[in-house]
């Protein structure tokens, strides 16, 4: 009875890490393809072709100009990655060293200020920030993932806070201290390495938010811009043909479904891999 | 033979009918077997020790009995408990629940981990009853303050009324020996339960399972690795060794005639008093030399000193002869080496290291807006001073300041007021770079092998830490790298493994490695040994004393283990509640306490020559 409780709980988090990491694979394996092969050009419009359902030619139809929704859904992976590995890049550079050197100094007033200064950014709504971003600079994918990244900050620097105050209060770091490493080898070679587990998961559960609020930007029209494909856009057009052709608005939103979940079942299993207190029953 | 007639042990205790019968019990995972069929039997009121180095199975084999092994092992054979109906084994988890703090309970470790934090600890005790409901709720909670009464809590009214983290650790260790107790259980299963306990709170607890057991016929297995502690409690002993039981007797009779080489090996490496020819601990390789009678011979004869041959134990005449009990005269004990430390010429010049009315108080974070910080004092006029080639004890319990003391040396940490000079730097004063040129004469070895060391970093960075901070070039690095590891013992090829893949000893080796590898002046050590093994503790003291003296380091040595810095040191301070209570050299401290509180500590260390001496009387 237990047995099998416990088993099934381990299970469990290698499904969700297996599935997690299928989903991904099929998003970056699209998206990686499209740079060699797609079934059509994605800006030719066939107007003979347009509004197909599925078929041979167009496994997943065409929409209003005779555009493939394949090829779409396949260059929509890019953008959707793009927006996800820059946006989460900009958060983790920033907000890791921040949460890192509030965790050394844990007393000083630096540490005070740099997490104040991210509740302060915590405030403000990913959405609001790419709103406002977008009418200060125009709409475009750029300032679309530079406002998300600046949102994700405040999570990263968190974490890394939380996990460096753990690091700092072990002996390891007072044999560094006393074997006269200074403050910068002890954050680069201690620190960083004992809390890179932490801070993958929040990668990755970071990712999946990303990509949600991109495709959320895009439907807005706030986000990538025309003509380049995405999958928030894809939505939009398809608006208008919901109640005639529903599966113009499937194929993006199950794409995008699958992606967020895929990045959060990765961060999901990855949690479930890095917690000390599941790690000694393995 | 020995011939010690007179040791003769008492007959093993006439088992009655048993209460706790295990037979052919063993333990498996999917790939090996951890415990290999073993069988025992626990009579009613009988104590019994079960004796082994971490790993040996003993925790174990005390997991089946009480039905609590982790679910991916699976335990074979027969248990069965007087009062119950058959195989306990072959019972499902909720039947066996029913019996767990009924019929048998435990006692763990960690006195810190055991209690739920959130509920008063009067609840905890009750709870037990009133889950088996041997009592309504009413009386449960007035035989809970009983049995907290019982176990000499203060006050056990106001006691029921506190939170586990208002409790000190002995304060809890009683509470969950009363929540054992709570039920009248007729085995009671002690999971070393006062390893984690200073010595003069162990033996109150000892006293108290040893009160619990006689009066109410308690059959008691009591899981320790220390062997004094189980002398003192237990009647019989089984030692347990990879997963077998390679011996079991009646006390007396494991501890002064041996018969399986791992049990003369244990003993011989307890024994701090006893060292081999070359004045060094005996190790488990090493314990063939060692005689294992000499502990329960010697109160037979007079204690005068004698110049006995330390060789085998089929010396007839070595039984004769009788050697100092307590006071450190082993056969080879007067050798003990001190090649480093000549008395004349140190004391001429300056002392390495100096402390006068050092004061460090600590700030306690404010608990609340408006509230007061209030300040700790860690440290309360502490002076002391050490000579160059010294080995310098610092015996104390937890909270002593025994370890803030070793941060401020090492600058570490800041110092609240008073003089503190560590070769010509005086850290008060002192610069940043000032203090990193001092902590390059000065190293330190920490107490937990398994924390010390970076889980992320290969053992050659490890080692090559201080030498980076210092700028040495990589090449030469390596090379010292390698020397070094080569020192500690241990193989060339570890140094591209991680610390996980070592064992606590070894680690320990690695920690040490990393200490001497600058080549410092002064090492200091904090508790470098209190989370080892004994056998291990062995090999690691004689590490020790090797390298102080290969080295001709200073040893600033801190521990709560009087045996150790006995054998180790030349003098000693007593610290107390962040004073020093007493100092002087180490054979006047320990024959010749003059605070009570010294005195009382050396009567609370269990030694095994003392227990069987107890025994015996």
């Amino acid at each position: 009875m237990n047995t099998r409780l416990v088993a099934s709980r381990r299970y469990k988090a290698d499904a969700s890490l297996v599935i997690g990491i299928a989903l991904i694979g099929i998003v970056i394996g699209m998206a990686l393809v499209s740079y060699l092969w797609t079934p059509y050009n994605p800006t030719q419009a066939m107007p003979a072709d347009r509004l197909q359902g599925m078929s041979a030619d167009h496994i997943f139809g065409t929409d209003r100009y005779g555009r493939d929704t394949f090829t779409w859904i396949m260059y929509g992976a890019r953008v959707t990655l793009l927006v996800g590995v820059v946006s989460v890049a900009i958060a983790a550079l920033i907000g890791v060293p921040l949460g890192v050197l509030a965790g050394m100094t844990p007393y000083g007033w630096l540490s005070g200020l740099i997490m104040r200064g991210n509740d302060l950014l915590l405030a403000f709504p990913a959405l609001l920030l790419a709103i406002v971003f977008s009418a200060v600079f125009g709409p475009g994918t750029g300032p679309a993932m530079v406002a998300l990244g600046i949102a994700s900050i405040p999570g990263f620097a968190r974490v890394a806070r939380s996990g460096t105050l753990q690091v700092m209060s072990t002996e390891y770091i007072m044999a560094a201290r006393a074997a006269n490493r200074r403050i910068l080898p002890i954050a680069v070679f201690h620190v960083l390495p004992n809390i890179a587990g932490m801070i993958i998961v929040q990668a990755s559960v970071a990712f999946a938010l990303a990509i949600l609020a991109e495709a959320g930007l895009s439907f807005l029209g706030l986000g990538t811009q025309s003509p380049t494909p995405s999958w928030g856009r894809m939505l939009q057009e398809s608006q208008q043909y919901l109640s005639s052709h529903p599966m113009l608005a499937l194929w993006p939103g199950l794409f995008i479904a699958a992606a967020v979940l895929g990045f959060n079942l990765l961060g999901d299993g990855l949690r479930d891999r890095f917690d000390p207190k599941l790690k000694g029953r393995d | 033979m020995p011939a010690h007639t007179s040791a003769a042990t008492p007959p093993a205790p006439v088992s009655k009918r048993s209460l706790l019968e295990v037979t052919d019990l063993s333990i498996t995972t999917a790939q090996t077997t951890l415990v290999h069929p073993t069988s025992f039997t626990i009579a009613p009121g009988e104590r019994v020790g079960l004796i082994g180095e971490s790993g040996s199975g003993k925790s174990l084999t005390s997991s089946a009995v009480m039905g609590l092994l982790p679910d991916e092992l699976t335990a074979t054979g027969s248990i069965t408990l007087t009062g119950t109906q058959g195989n306990l084994l072959e019972r499902s988890d909720r039947q066996i629940a029913r019996l767990r703090g009924l019929n048998m309970s435990m006692v763990f470790q960690e006195p810190m981990s055991a209690l739920n934090p959130l509920m008063r600890v009067g609840a905890q005790v009750a709870e037990v009853m009133r889950i088996h409901r041997t009592q309504s709720k009413t009386s449960a909670a007035k035989r809970a303050i009983d049995l907290l009464g019982l176990v000499q809590l203060p006050d056990p009214q106001t006691t029921a009324r506190a939170y586990p983290h208002q409790l000190s650790g002995g304060q809890r260790q009683r509470v969950m020996l009363a929540m054992a107790l709570a039920n009248d259980p007729q085995l009671l299963i002690c999971d070393e339960p006062t390893t984690a306990l200073d010595v003069t709170v162990q033996r109150q607890v000892l006293d108290l399972v040893l009160d619990a057991v006689t009066t109410s016929d308690t059959g008691l297995l009591f899981i320790t690795h220390d062997l004094a502690v189980v002398a003192s409690v237990c009647e019989k002993v089984m030692v347990m060794y990879h997963g077998e039981i390679v011996e079991a007797g009646a006390t007396e009779q494991i501890f002064t005639d041996p018969q399986h080489d791992y049990t003369r090996g244990l003993l011989a490496a307890s024994d701090l008093t006893a060292t081999d020819d070359d004045g060094r601990l005996f190790t488990i390789a090493t314990a063939r030399a060692y005689d294992a009678a000499r502990l329960s011979r010697s109160r037979f004869t007079p204690p005068e000193p004698q110049v006995a041959t330390a060789s085998g134990p089929a010396d007839d005449t070595g039984a004769v002869d009788g050697t100092g009990p307590v006071d450190g005269t082993g056969p080879a004990g007067d050798t003990r080496p001190q090649t480093a430390f000549r008395p004349d010429a140190a004391q001429e010049q300056a002392p390495l290291i100096e402390i006068e009315a050092l004061h460090k108080t600590y700030q306690r974070t404010k608990s609340g807006l408006f509230s007061r910080a209030d300040t700790v004092d860690a440290l309360t006029d502490v002076s002391l001073s050490i000579r160059a080639g010294q080995r310098f004890g610092i015996v104390g319990e937890s909270g002593s300041g025994k370890s803030t003391l070793l941060k401020i040396l090492s600058g570490l940490e800041p110092l609240t007021s008073g003089y503190v000079r560590v070769g010509d730097c005086e850290i008060a004063s002192a610069t940043q770079a000032q203090l990193r040129a001092m902590r390059e004469e000065l190293q330190i070895v920490f107490q937990d092998p398994f924390a010390s060391l970076d889980p992320r970093m290969q053992v050659a960075d490890i080692v090559a830490e201080p030498l980076v901070a210092m700028g040495v070039p990589a090449a030469q690095r390596r090379e010292k790298v390698s020397e070094m590891l080569e020192a500690v013992g241990l193989d060339a090829g570890s140094s591209t493994r991680y610390p996980h893949q070592f064992s606590g000893g070894q680690r320990q080796r690695i920690s040490i490695a990393r200490a001497l590898v600058c080549r410092p002046r002064i090492l200091v050590a904090d508790e470098p040994v209190s989370a080892l093994d004994v056998s291990v503790r062995a090999q690691v003291l004689n590490l020790l004393t090797d390298l102080v003296e290969d080295y001709e380091l200073t040893l600033v040595f801190v521990s709560h283990d009087l045996g150790v810095v006995r054998h180790l040191c030349s003098d000693v301070v007593v610290m107390k509640d962040g004073r020093i209570v007493e100092s002087g050299d180490v054979a006047s401290i320990y024959d010749h306490p003059q605070h009570e509180y010294t005195a009382s500590l050396v009567a609370a260390t269990p030694t095994l020559a003392a227990a069987l001496n107890d025994r015996a009387g």
